[in-house]
This record gives C-alpha cells, structure tokens and sequence, in this order.
C-alpha cells in the first residue's frame, strides 16, 4: 500500500499504464467533443465564479461570512478544474493528478460543508431585501440624524463661550480652538494651534510636569479632572475645572485628547471667602466660648469664692481664702487686701497675701519701703477703682511708692475698692510682676463682684464676731435684718422665709413653708414668666436675672403690690440647685424718687412758664438745662442732644472775651455775674441778651456748676439807644441854642449898652457944657433921657444875669455858709445906706450845699427886696433863719416891709413882673425870677407869705418838699417870729 | 511931669461917640497927653510895630498906656493885647482894657493874655468919667514902668 502512495505520489503527473481517452472506447468525434466543450464550459463558468466573488470579497468590506465566501470560491474553483481535467484527459490521461484535483475537491466541498452547518442560523436571520432597505432607509435618517446633531455640536463646540473646548494630539498640541477657549485664554485659533498645551500652565506646574501627568492619567484611565490655576495669555491667572478625555481609535489606540476648561475664579473666590469667613466664625465661636468658658470658670470661682467665705465668719480666715482664690483665679501674681481704718484714714498691713509660685512673697522685702500701704496714685478717691495695665504710665505716684513699685517689680495692677454701702472698707489688689497685663472687663467685674461679697461677708463676720454664738446669731441676722430673705428650691418651693420676709409680705415662715413661692409673692400676671424661668434655668441653665440686682413688682399676703429691689442667687451645694432672694421693699424710695421727679417737673413746669431764659450749665461751660424759653430763643431743644451743648458758638465774636473774663471771674471770686452780649438766636440774628449767672460750689468749694437767667434786651436796647440818641440830638440843639443865646448876650452886652452910653454920655455932656444955654426944662428933659438909659442899662445886665444863670454847669460846694453870706450882705447894705434905721437878724452857721455864686446872686436879691420894701417904714427889721420840717429844711428872710397882696403871690417869680409902681419902688422886675431859678437849678422851691404893709415872708429850700411841709414851715414860722 | 504928659495914649476904639466921650473924660480930667487913636485892631498893631500906615514910625517910641476896646474890625482887642505881650518891645507896656462887655470868659481871657487892668465902661457917663480919672491917674502917674535900654530914654 504504502508502494502504491509512494509510486502515486512519484507518478503524480505520469500518463503510465492510461491511453488517452479518446483512445480508451469507442468515441464518436461528436460524443467526444460534446463532452470536451461541456467540461471546458463548466470549467470556465466555474473559473468565472471565483473571480467574480472574489472581486465581491475585496469590493465590499464588511461583508458577512466572509469565511464561507472564501470556501464557495474555493470549491467551485475545484470542481471547475475537476471538469477542465476531464476535458484534457482526452488527450494527457493524467488520471493520478486528476484523482489529486477530486480529493482536494472533496475536502474542499466538505470543509464547505462543515463551514456551513454553523451558520445556518446566521443565514436564515439575515434580511430580506425589504426589510434591508426599510432598514437602510431607517439607517439613513438615523445617519442623517447624526449628522445635523454632529453639526449641531460642532457649532456648539466652536460657538460655547463659557467653557474653552478643545482637542489636543496625542503629544499634548493644540488641535483646534472654540470661542470659548479664545476667551478664558485669551489666544486666537491661529496662534495656539500646534503649540503645546503646557502654555496654560503656571511655570512651577509645568517644571513639576504636570501636564505630561495629566495625558497620561487621561490615557490610562480615559478621564482626568482637574481644578487649579492656569496661565491666560496675558499672565493673569484663573482658577480653572479641567477634564481631559482621551480618545482612542477601533484599534483603541490614543488619537488625541479632548480638553473641556472653566474659569472658576470667582467660585473659588467666593470659596475662600467663604472659608474665610467660616474659619473667622470659628474662631470668633472658639474664642467667644472660650470666654464665656473663662467667665463660667471665673463666675464658678467667684461663687466659689463667695460660698468658702459665706459660711465663714473668721474675717481672717475669709479673707485668706478670698486672696488665695482670687490670686488663683486671676493669674495673677499676687493679691492681697488691704484694710482700711477709717479712724486714722490709714490701709492697715495686709494679713494674708497670695502670691503664685514663681513671684516672692512681698512679706520678705516689706523692710524696704512704704510696706503699709496699698500701692495706689495719689490722686486716686477712696471708692475709685484703679486698673493700670502699664504702671510706667503712671508718672505721680510718690516717690516711696516709685521705689517700692521698683523693689515688688509690680508691672500692672488692678485695685478694686471693697465698699459697703458707699463706706470704704479696704482694697482689694491684684498684681502682675511679670508682664504688662490689660484687665480685662471679666475679671475687673469678677473682682468687683469678689469685692462686694466680701465687703458684706466682712460685715458679716463683724457681725457674727460680736453675737458670738452660731446658730443664735446667724438666725439673729436672718432675722434681723430688714430685708426679706427667702430660699426656694428647684421646684420653686419656699424653703426659708426670715423674719423680714414675714414682715414685708404678711406671712408667717410656718405657712409658707413647702408652698410654691411665686404663688406668694409675684403679681399674678408675672407668675407665668417666673415658672418659665425657673424652668428655663433648669434646662439650660441660663437665668438673665441671677446675681443681679432688679427691680420688680411684688405682691403682699393682703394683695397690695409694692416695687421690691430683688437680688437671687444660686446656692451652690450639691443635688438640685436651691436659690436665695434677697427682697428690699423699695417702694418709699421710688415714692422720693418719684416725688424728686414731681418736684424736678414742677420746676421745670414752672422754669417753661418763665418769660426769661433759664439754664443750668456744668463746670466745663456746657448747657446741661435750658427752659423752653431758651431753647424756642436759641432754638436749640433739650431732647434733642442740646444738652451738653456749649454755648460759645451762638455767641457774637467780638463780646466773647469779655463773656469769659467775666464768668472766670465770678468763678474767682465766688460772686454771680452779670454780662451783655449778643447772642444769636435761632433765625440766625444776634440780640443783646443780659445774663446772670451764679457759680455754685459744694461743701469742698468745688464749682458744681451755674445756675443763671438771661434775658432778652434788645427792644430794651434798642429804644434806650433811641432815646439816647434822641437825647444826644437834643442836647446838641440845646448847645446851638446856648450858642446861640450866649453870642446873644454878648451882643447885647455890648452893642445895646454902647448907644445907651452915647445917649447918656452927650446928655451930660450938653448938661455940663452948655448949662447956660439951656433952661430948666431942657435941662429936665436931658435928666430924664439920662435917667432912662441908665434903667435900661440896669435892665440889660438883670437880664444878662437871669440868662447867665440858665447856662453852664453848677459848681456845687459842700459847705456854704449862708448865714455868713447874709450877713456881708446886709453889712454892704447898711453902708450904702447908713441913715437907714434897720435891724437885721441872722441865724448863725446856716450851711448849705450848692453853688456859691449862685446863691450869692440869690441871697443878694433876696436882702435887696427886703432892704427895698422895707424903705418906705421908719425901721426895718429884717431875719434870715432856718425852719426843720419832716424831711426838709427850709430857710426863710422875713422883713416887715410893704408886703403884698396874696392874691397876686402867683405873679412873683415871674420876670419882669412887679406888684408895685416903679415910682414907688423902683426895680426891673427880674430879682425874683432870677432867685426861683437860682433855687430850681438846685432842686429846691421857693414860695412866699405876705400882707400888705405887714411884711412879706420868702421862704426856699435846696430839696423837695410837699405842700403840706411848706404849710408846716409857715405855721412854725409865724409862730416863731411871734415869741 | 512933663515927661510923663508928653508920652502917648494910644486908644483902640472903634466907635466914634465913644472915642469923643473918652477924650471928653480924659480933658476933663485934665489929661492932656497926645492922644492916639486906632480904629481897629490892624492900626492899633501898625502903630506899635511901625508898619502899614505908620510904617517908619519909630517904634521905640512905645505909647505910655495903651486902653484897649476888646470888639473891634478885623483884629480883635484880645488879638492886639496878645501881639502887644508876645513882641519884646511892647511886651512891658501898660494895657487896659476898657470895654462894655462883663462877660466872664473875657475878663479871664483877658487876664491870662495879660491886660494890666480890666474896666467895664458904665452906662452913667459920669461914672465913665470917674473911671478914666482913675485909670489916668494910676497909670499916667502913680505907676512905674520897667526901665529901658538907651533907647527907650532918649
């Protein structure tokens, strides 16, 4: 067998042992060559078919079962070769080769085959041409479809402002550009495309290579996102999103990248502005927790503080404990107390200091200097509270204090002063020697509330001191004291009930004992808040009205409510919380607080009804008060911040100094003061305004301020300026008038009096020279011509006298004796006149105050008339004297003379006018006139009394007098003269 | 007391009834000196300072007693009586006033310019007359002026 495979495969193209066929039978040429061409047919067709499928195959791509395409070929290709070797075996019998061709087919048709059976599933599936082209109709608008959405995106791509959206390479360049990216970059397409994406990056980004990071996160994983700061063209940064997809290609091999970008900027901003503020809040929430942790733990010392010393009645002990806790509780480095002795005004060494572990105690330098005294600034009040965070800012202390504030290294300090009820009882002090410590408001108040809880525990136990026995004297002082004290517990519950609470509310402690408290005492409409607050306090532990203060409505057992002073605190003890109250009735003291108000608005009620301004103004000059009147003058309202106000502004520039000179001297010399000034008031003008002022001091003569009124003048001024320059005006027409009379006077001194000499003087001449020529009566009538001259002459000087009397000042003398004055006179008189029989009486040392030469004029025409009217009678008897009335002295110059009828006593002192011929007494008329003018220019009056040929009477005065006095002189005159 | 009545009187009186009234007084009283007579102050200055109508006129030769009316033209009596007592040559001479004024202010004015007597002319002619006696009396015979230079001698 394996010969005959040996020798097949060795003779496979060998024509041994086979004739050709047409050799082989019979063969008919027609037969034969039917056959041939038959082959020949089949072999070509099925040559044909190969060629043609496989022209398919390579045309169309994604053709299915390309396998069983391939297969087809090939088998029809055998069988087509079968029947070409069947053909040419009529000529070459090569039936070995031709047996290889079968084979092959076989395996061929068979692989087919096999090929085949799998897929007849597939092959039944497969389309109809209906359905294909439904389909690809469907195909096309889905494709068309894509096409306009892929459109669509593209311009939504190129056109999106808001994000930059761009590809890159697979190398990380720039592939395209939308709008967008040209915006947030700030590159055009034309001159970032091809360049590397790491231009967006910062330059410490790019040398870390993060971008080469970013692709080849973005290759491997498909996706990168980003935010950070990137690069724009110009240099300015934004915070950018990123994402970074990474497209591949069927053979999943990277093609570039796509890049999506967003400025984010202000959203990290307003992130971190966020954060910000978040971290502020949290630190402002640590650091207010903080403190309100510090002021529980101080609170909690302070009250710890105060239970260790309330139940405490050793005032060492308390004392010790209050230091030592205080320093503690402070920080600080010492901290003592200082006891104040009110008798030699003196602080009393302290007894027991605190001083932490790493500061000296002082007691070990106290040999130094000043170990006694607090360390305190000279100026400081015994109830002032002295917090020096910087003692080196403190320049007077004195000199022993410098030292030892060298010596202790005290660098602040924080003295707080222990008072009970405004008495001073000594200082608490804390001290820091290490730094420059600011104490803070918690723990000023803390030391303030220590101080006040010891000021009271210190009176306790001075209290407690004197009673002596515990229990007796603690129920004594519960019971002693006026003030209500009540202990409730957590359910609000009367627990104690001292006998000042049995006095104030009506109750007795056995009934109120276990009842609920605010059904007691609080007004039924507050009862509500009272629960809640309890409550409230129990679960939160807030009470706004703990360790406070307050004031608030209580009611009686009998109903009536009063306003209390309450004070309630916490009694710390263990289990549930018990609280104290304090209950002071205060209604008498809001009654005097009240009636102060009342009393404050009535005066000001009554200050507001006042038609002048009324203000009050503090030390430093400000307006603290003004009345209504002041305020509608300056227009300036109390309630409206014109208080406090100064009032140096509405004051006229030019009166300022002198406004201020004048209240610093009322100041000075404690005096009130009275100033003029122009003020404006509130429609802008300026009025004078006259102000008084009174600076008040206290007991220690220090200005408390002033209390004045000021009042409007202006009016006031402005008519006495009127008037004034009315007067002015008028006295400059009564100088021209003056003038006037005076160049009058002069003229007629002289030009009047020249004529009257040449009448007179040419008569005489004639009556000498010519006396022969003339007879008597020529001689007569030049007499008489001369005569008449001489009384006009003698007229023009009384008139010149009379007028000169109205003119010029007076020259008023203390002393001017008239009796000496009458007594020349009548000397002069009896010597023109020494035939005449006359006796004249004169009342020594008569002395007036007035004009000399006036009064001598008007004596002098008195004694003329006297000496005159008295001619006519054998003797004269004349009397100068004085009479004193009420108020008043009255001279008097009598004689006994003609007299006159009464009945023309009002023509008297009239110039010019006479009561008797000037045959008979000769006379011009003026005397009279002149001495009444004489007597009125001194303010006196002058009158007279007469009786025809009894005498007349004329009696002056240099003051007022009534007529009832002038009545009176007369009386006593006459009555006088009669003796 | 030939000396004496040859020296001059110079009056300064501008109206003329009382120019004739004075020299009646002064011839009745037997004064007889040279009588000058300036019409208002102007002259009476010209004559005691030798200038304007009496210019040349030997002003050594200073009048004896000068009465002086105070309202006068031009220049007034006060006026003349304070040139009279300013210039150091007529400075000593006599001056009295003789007027009608009795104002005060005159009289004090008067005073302090330096007049050497002061006299109110009375209305009563014979007063007037008594007046001139006195004044001529006292001051043409009772009074002694200063001593001169040589001048004033010759």
């Amino acid at each position: 067998m394996l010969h005959q495979i040996i020798y097949y495969i060795s003779h496979i193209f060998s024509t041994e042992g086979f004739p050709p066929r047409w050799l082989c039978g019979v063969w008919p040429p027609f037969q034969g060559w039917l056959y041939i061409v038959s082959d020949l047919g089949i072999w070509s067709a099925y040559f044909a078919i190969p060629l043609i499928l496989l022209k398919f195959i390579r045309e169309k791509k994604e053709l299915p079962f390309l396998r069983i395409f391939w297969l087809f070929a090939a088998f029809i290709f055998a069988c087509g070769t079968t029947h070409f070797m069947d053909a040419l075996m009529f000529w070459w019998p090569a039936y070995r080769l031709s047996s290889l061709i079968y084979l092959w087919t076989a395996v061929v048709s068979w692989v087919t085959v096999f090929a085949l059976i799998p897929i007849i599933p597939q092959v039944l599936s497969l389309k109809t041409s209906t359905q294909l082209e439904a389909e690809i109709r469907e195909r096309y608008k889905a494709e068309l479809a894509l096409q306009q959405s892929e459109m669509r995106f593209k311009t939504l791509v190129e056109h999106v402002t808001d994000y930059a959206i761009f590809y890159l390479t697979p190398e990380g360049n720039v592939a395209s550009w939308n709008k967008g990216a040209e915006r947030l970059n700030g590159y055009i397409a034309n001159e970032i495309i091809g360049k590397h994406f790491s231009i967006f990056y910062p330059p410490d980004k790019v040398e870390q290579k993060y971008p080469r990071y970013e692709l080849e996160v973005a290759g491997k994983v498909g996706r990168y996102e980003d935010e950070g700061w990137r690069v724009r063209k110009d240099g300015s940064r934004y915070w950018a999103s990123v994402i970074i997809t990474a497209m591949r290609n069927e053979q999943e091999e990277i093609i570039g990248f796509s890049k999506v970008v967003r400025d984010l900027t202000e959203r990290k901003n307003a992130e971190d502005s966020l954060k910000g503020m978040n971290e502020e809040l949290e630190r402002q929430v640590e650091a207010r927790t903080n403190s309100i942790q510090r002021l529980l733990k101080r609170e909690m010392l302070a009250v710890t503080i105060i239970n260790s010393i309330r139940s405490e009645t050793n005032l060492n002990t308390i004392l010790e404990k209050t230091v030592n806790l205080l320093g503690q509780s402070t920080l600080a480095d010492r901290c003592a107390f200082w006891g104040y002795n009110a008798k030699t005004k003196q602080y009393n060494m302290p007894e027991s200091e605190y001083h932490s572990s790493d500061s000296p105690d002082i007691r070990y330098v106290r040999d130094t200097v000043n170990p006694m005294a607090p360390i305190l600034p000279p100026t400081c009040l015994d109830d002032e509270l002295i917090n020096i965070s910087d003692i080196t800012q403190i320049k007077n202390f004195s000199d022993e204090d410098q030292l030892a504030i060298q010596q202790r290294g005290i660098k602040s300090m924080l003295s707080v002063p222990v008072l009970f009820r405004g008495r001073i009882l000594g200082r608490l002090q804390i001290q820091s020697i290490f730094e420059n410590r600011e104490w803070d408001s918690e723990t000023v108040k803390m030391v303030q509330y220590v101080a006040d809880q010891v000021a009271v525990a210190i009176q306790h136990a001075k209290i407690f001191q004197y009673l002596q026995v515990s229990e007796a004297r603690k129920s004594a002082i519960m019971d002693s004291a006026l003030d209500a004290v009540i202990i409730m517990d957590h359910e609000g519950l009367v627990v104690e009930w001292n006998t000042g609470a049995e006095k104030i509310f009506g109750y007795k402690r056995q009934e109120v004992t276990g009842q609920p408290m605010h059904q007691l005492i609080i007004p039924e409409r507050f009862r509500m808040d009272h629960v809640q607050g309890l409550h409230h306090y129990l679960e939160t532990g807030e009470g706004p009205l703990l360790n406070k203060l307050v004031e608030m409505p209580a009611v009686r057992s009998d109903g009536s409510e009063f306003v209390a002073e309450i004070s309630i605190t916490r009694v710390k003890m263990d289990g549930p919380p018990l609280f104290a109250g304090v209950l002071r009735d205060v209604t008498e003291r809001k009654q005097s607080e009240q009636a102060l108000i009342e009393s404050e608005n009535r005066f000001r009620q009554m200050a507001d009804s006042s038609p002048i301004m009324i203000w009050l103004m503090r030390p430093d000059r400000q307006i603290t008060y003004r009345n209504r009147t002041a305020e509608e003058f300056t227009g300036i309202l109390n309630d409206e911040g014109g208080l406090g106000f100064g009032w140096e502004n509405m004051i006229y520039p030019d009166d300022m100094s002198i406004l201020v000179d004048t209240v610093d001297l009322a100041v000075r010399t404690k005096q009130k003061f009275t100033a003029e000034c122009r003020v404006r008031r509130s429609d802008g003008s300026y009025r004078w305004v006259t102000s008084t002022g009174v600076p008040r001091f206290d007991s220690q003569n220090t200005l408390t301020g002033f209390v004045g009124t000021s009042v409007d003048i202006q009016e006031h001024k402005e008519t006495t300026e009127a008037l004034e320059s009315r007067v002015q005006e008028r006295t400059a027409q009564l100088q021209a008038a003056n003038k006037e009379l005076e160049a009058f006077s002069y003229s007629v001194s002289h030009d009047l009096r020249a004529p009257l000499r040449t009448i007179d003087g040419f008569s005489q001449a004639i009556l000498e020279l010519y006396k022969g020529k003339l007879d008597e009566r020529g001689q007569d009538y030049l007499r008489r011509i001369r005569q008449g001259s001489q009384q006009m002459a003698k007229l023009i000087d009384d008139m010149l006298q009379l007028s000169r009397l109205t003119r010029g000042a007076l020259n008023i003398e203390e002393d001017v004796n008239l009796s000496e004055m009458v007594t020349e006179i009548s000397e002069e008189l009896m010597r023109v006149e020494p035939d005449r029989c006359a006796v004249f009486k004169i009342e020594p040392d008569l002395s007036v105050r007035g004009d000399k030469r006036l009064l001598q004029a008007g004596m002098q025409n008195l004694l003329d008339n006297a000496w005159k009217y008295s001619s006519k009678h054998e003797s004269a008897y004349i009397e100068f004297g004085h009479i004193q009335t009420q108020s008043a002295t009255v001279y008097y110059v009598r004689d006994d003379g003609a007299g006159f009828d009464m009945r023309y006593a009002d023509k008297l002192f009239g110039a010019f006018q006479r009561l008797h011929g000037a045959e008979e007494f000769p006379g011009t008329g003026i005397g009279l006139a002149t001495l009444a003018r004489i007597i009125h220019r001194h303010g006196g009056e002058v009158w007279a009394d007469a009786e025809v040929e009894k005498g007349a009477t004329f009696y002056f005065t240099l003051q007022p007098i009534n007529i009832q006095e002038k009545e009176d002189a007369k009386l006593r005159q006459q009555s006088h003269s009669a003796c | 007391m030939q000396s004496y009545a040859s020296k001059v009187i110079l009056l300064v009186e501008d109206n003329p009834n009382d120019e004739e009234l004075t020299r009646l007084a002064f011839e009745q009283n037997h004064i007889t000196n040279p009588l000058v007579v300036a019409h208002d102050g102007v002259e009476a200055l010209d004559y005691l300072f030798g200038t304007g109508t009496f210019e040349g006129r030997n002003v050594n030769e200073r009048p004896q007693l000068v009465v002086l009316d105070l309202k006068l033209p031009r220049v007034s009596g006060l006026q003349v009586l304070e040139a009279i007592r300013q210039n150091e040559k007529t400075c000593y001479t006599p001056v009295v006033i003789l007027t009608s004024s009795k104002e005060d202010e005159d009289i004090m004015t008067a005073y302090e310019l330096g007049t050497n007597a002061y006299v109110q002319k009375p209305v009563d002619f014979l007063q007037f007359t008594s007046a001139v006696k006195q004044l001529g009396l006292f001051w043409l015979l009772l009074n002694e002026s200063p001593v001169r230079g040589a001048g004033s001698a010759a």
